[in-house]
């Protein structure tokens, strides 16, 4: 919970040095994107709050319902005029403040309905039509929906939580290593077939290549981390978020910390992130029951593979997907849904021990 | 699958899991350092690249000084307006907006915001609070530049010595041209990060190579004898009817130039003079005259060929090699002294003196005094004069020569010439400029020049006695006497000769007059020279000025009075 809370406050000062130059061109004052962020992070420490003591267990009764209400609002993003579309991708629900991103919503529903299944079928782990398939199937349908919008990011994460879970859930290696390569077979042919996702693909590859093109943002990231060199220009004197790179306020806030903090600040984010996958695990380690763990295990999962693919894409390893860093970029809802996982992982970690909670076999499968 | 197996498998794939995620952190910690500090040299001067643009910083031209360090001319900070058309999508609009401001017609600048060009001057010289305002009107196109604007808190005054300066700020003409490089400075310049929106990043001035100052220059011109001697010659220009009229006064005892004054007759009859084109005293080369027979005498005298009482039979006209020589009146041969000779300005007789001196000497002693040559005064288009060298000199230069019709001087080398005498022989380079002054304003003098002896103190003692008579009653210019002090001078009186004929323009002549005062120890020698005046004769018309500047100069500078009067 520290190190969230220092992800958070770090990232609000981040924000606030990021953001004013765009804030100034958006609504012509200079503090707004940072007042939305406090604001933000006031309801994301409430839902926290709240999720830490209400019994991780109760969500396993919702696993249903979550479930089909989040894959009916990513239908309905897909509806023209319902969903709101930004930068080419339609993503949103809601008006406003009050826009909610449900892929983010989906990252939750599918931990609670693999932590659920892996649970009741823990017996069952070996026969992939028991375990493999009901999850390949939710994961598909959401992954697609969200491919759709379309946002590569947010379904590469899902995938990420999924395997993660059923590798750690003990799902033999065999049959997952199969269908891992089956997705990424399906993966590079996704990614070439479509133009926008191949020009972000390519242009991360080789992103000296084409400066002014495809590749300018990744180019001017690592130009901002460059210039940051150990211990940066200091906190405030970032020049790329003057108009040169684009999003450094939400999803390249990463080379924004490098520029003005250095190698130093960079490293420190990377750091905290650490800390906090392996609080994550610890907490999956320490947990009363498999549910829990496995809770735990997704939600660890979640932060730290988007907090991967966000960084990965920012210092030019990764392809540029669109994703917030969790906890640092300015972003509504997926702050709060992320900061309220957190609070359902504080639960857990809150929850008395017990010596079988990784063999507690469900009475009401 | 047993509870236990579950346990071992969840144990062991938690290794892996942290193993992935420690490999994750060290790759990405690897790439970091890989980008920020191995690559940071390269990425920083990509960022570079893109953001820094350098802006030059204009110097500050140094200023121009009197002798009382008092500025003749003199920058002051201004701003310009300039507007890129290809940038402005409403120039209707933005016009209207700078009109007010600008004080222009809005429909005029409309015209000028809709030409298809990239840049137009809409205002020079424009004040800081209109710059401001203009400024933050924040209009597309549309910038305000520093610059500089060229005083001259004396007006025309100091005019055409000054000289002036074009719209950059570059000195075009006279001594804003002659000592531009001391003047303009070094422009400095400061490399800038600009965002692409335009805007100066904070903090962002990286290097800075500060602009330095032009340095000024102090001239030897007094303020007070400057202004006199222009209204007292601009007065005889106009009644006088002449074409051109130069006054220029020296301090007898250094060489320094005190007052220089060029006027040209208006351009409608009656009109006030203005100032000429360049500085005539020094540019302008003309016969001069009979001012010139003081070489000839000069040199007679030192090597003993005459004193002041040696006789010569004078005829009032001599043919030499078949031209006609005369005096200026009609009178028969008698016998004169040779200072009779240099009194009544006698042409014949200072001939007969020359022909004792020979070709040699006469063109020796024109050297002596300075003449065709440089007077290491620096202003552009100062002329050494013209003296044909004595190996081309025609049968009848031993005439022309000696009494200044056959030789090209400019006002500024007779007035040295003169100067040399009262200054018991010393011939003194003439100078202009004191020397420079630094941003502290602690002036740095130029090194005087060597004075140079011409002849002795006794040949410019007998000279000085001799030139007493030119200015008194029975003398050839009276009028140039000064009254309270004594003066010693000789008028010159020379046709104009055509350009592209033999001969002379009838009717147009050059009056002068030159001399120093007072006569015993002398503290100012001047030159009056007038252009085709009504008068002819450098008594008439020239005198009369001297002896008002004089007069002048000497009250001014505190010169006791010598005589009663």
């Amino acid at each position: 919970m520290a190190v969230v809370a220092a992800l958070c406050l770090f990232g609000l000062v981040m924000v606030g040095t990021a953001s004013p130059v765009i804030s100034m061109a958006i609504y012509r004052t200079p503090w707004m994107i940072l007042g939305e962020q406090v604001l933000w992070i006031v309801i994301g420490s409430l839902a926290m709050g709240v999720l830490s003591r209400i019994d991780y267990r109760r969500w396993r009764a919702m696993r249903t319902p979550l479930l089909v209400v989040t894959v009916g609002m990513l239908l309905v993003v897909l509806v023209p005029h319902l969903g709101v579309t930004a930068g080419g991708s339609s993503r949103w629900l809601g008006f406003g403040l009050l826009r909610i991103q449900p892929s983010e919503l989906m990252n939750l529903a599918l931990i609670v309905f693999v932590a659920d299944l892996l649970t009741r079928r823990v017996a069952h782990l070996d026969d992939p039509r028991a375990v493999l398939v009901p999850v390949l199937v939710v994961l598909g349908v959401s992954a697609g929906l969200i491919l759709k919008q379309p946002d590569m990011g947010t379904a590469f994460v899902l995938c990420c939580v999924a395997f993660g879970m059923l590798f750690m859930g003990g799902v033999p290696l065999r049959p997952m290593v199969k269908v891992l390569a089956g997705f990424a077979v399906l993966a590079v042919v996704a990614g070439l077939a479509d133009p926008y996702r191949r020009d972000r693909i390519l242009s991360f590859l080789h992103p000296a290549a084409d400066r002014s093109g495809a590749g300018y943002q990744v180019f001017q990231s690592l130009i901002g981390l460059g210039s940051g060199h150990l211990l940066g220009l200091g906190l405030g004197g970032s020049r790329e978020k003057w108009g040169l790179l684009p999003n450094a306020h939400t999803d390249f806030i990463f080379s924004i910390v490098g520029e003005e903090l250095g190698l130093l600040g960079a490293v420190l984010v990377l750091v905290l992130f650490f800390a906090l996958a392996w609080y994550g695990l610890k907490v999956a380690q320490v947990a009363p029951d498999r549910f829990g763990s496995l809770l735990a295990v997704g939600i660890t999962t979640w932060i730290i593979s988007q907090a991967v693919i966000n960084i990965g894409a920012v210092i030019g390893m990764l392809p540029v997907t669109g994703i917030p860093l969790p906890f640092i970029s300015y972003g509504g809802s997926s702050l709060v849904i992320l900061m309220a996982s957190v609070g359902v992982l504080v639960n857990i970690a809150g929850q008395e021990h017990s010596p079988l909670r990784l063999v507690a076999v469900d009475r009401h499968r | 699958m047993s509870g236990r197996d579950v346990q071992t498998s969840f144990a062991r794939r938690r290794v892996a899991t942290v193993a992935v995620i420690v490999a994750v952190f060290v790759v990405f910690v690897g790439r970091l350092l890989f980008v920020q500090v191995f690559d940071a040299g390269t990425l920083s001067a990509a960022s570079n690249a893109e953001l820094d643009q350098t802006v030059t910083l204009p110097a500050g031209r140094g200023a121009i000084y009197d002798r009382n360090g008092q500025p003749i001319a003199i920058s002051a900070p201004e701003t310009e307006i300039i507007a890129d058309p290809l940038q402005i999508a409403h120039p209707a609009r933005e016009a209207g907006a700078l009109a007010p401001l600008l004080g222009q017609p809005a429909t005029t600048l409309a015209g000028q915001l809709g030409e298809h060009t990239g840049y137009v001057l809409l205002a020079r010289y424009v004040g800081s609070r209109t710059a401001a305002a203009v400024s933050a009107l924040r209009l597309a196109g549309i910038t305000e530049s520093p610059t500089s604007e060229r005083f001259s808190p004396a007006g025309e005054l100091f005019q055409p010595l000054v000289g002036s300066v074009n719209a950059e700020g570059a000195g075009i003409s006279g001594l804003e041209y002659e000592y531009n490089r001391t003047l303009e400075g070094h422009p400095g310049t400061e490399v800038v990060k600009i965002a692409p929106g335009g805007v100066t990043l904070p903090g962002g001035v990286v290097k800075d190579n500060p602009a330095k100052r032009g340095k000024g220059i102090e001239l030897t011109i007094d303020p007070a004898l400057q202004l006199y001697v222009r209204n007292t010659l601009a007065a005889e220009v106009q009644t006088s009817h002449a074409t051109q009229g130069i006054a220029l006064m020296l301090d007898s005892h250094t060489g320094a130039i005190l007052a220089m004054v060029s006027l040209v007759a208006g351009s409608t009859p009656g009109a006030a003079p203005v100032p000429a084109p360049s500085e005539l005293a020094l540019t302008q080369v003309y016969e001069p005259g009979s001012v010139m027979k003081l070489t000839t005498f000069s040199g007679a005298l030192t090597e003993g060929l005459i004193t002041p009482t040696t006789v010569e039979s004078v005829p009032d006209q001599l043919i030499i090699d078949g031209s006609l020589f005369h005096d200026a009146w009609t009178h028969p041969t008698e016998p004169m002294t040779a200072t009779q000779i240099i009194d009544q300005s006698s042409n014949i007789g200072t001939i007969k003196i020359a022909e004792r001196l020979g070709d040699a000497g006469v063109e020796q002693w024109i050297k002596n005094f300075g003449f065709d040559a440089p007077t290491g005064l620096h202003y552009p288009g100062t002329s050494p004069g013209i003296l044909n060298p004595v190996s081309h000199w025609s049968p009848t230069a031993i005439g022309s020569t000696p009494i200044g019709q056959d030789e090209a001087v400019s006002a500024l080398q007779l007035a040295d010439a003169y100067n040399a005498i009262a200054n018991g022989g010393m011939f003194l380079p003439p100078r202009l400029v004191e020397g420079t002054v630094g941003p502290n304003g602690h002036l740095h003098r130029f090194p005087a020049p060597a004075p140079r002896r011409v002849v002795s103190t006794q040949v410019a003692a007998t000279i000085t006695r001799m030139l007493t008579g030119v200015v008194s009653a029975n003398g050839t210019a009276p009028l140039a006497a000064i009254p309270g002090y004594s003066a010693v001078g000789k008028t010159g009186t020379s046709q104009v000769p055509r350009t592209n004929a033999p001969g002379y323009i009838p009717g147009d002549y050059f009056g002068s007059f030159v001399g120093f005062a007072p006569t015993q120890h002398p503290a100012i020698t001047a030159i009056v020279v007038l252009k085709h005046a009504k008068q002819i004769y450098g008594g008439s018309v020239a005198a009369p000025v001297f002896s008002k500047i004089m007069a002048y100069a000497l009250k001014t500078l505190g010169i006791p009075p010598t005589t009663a009067g």
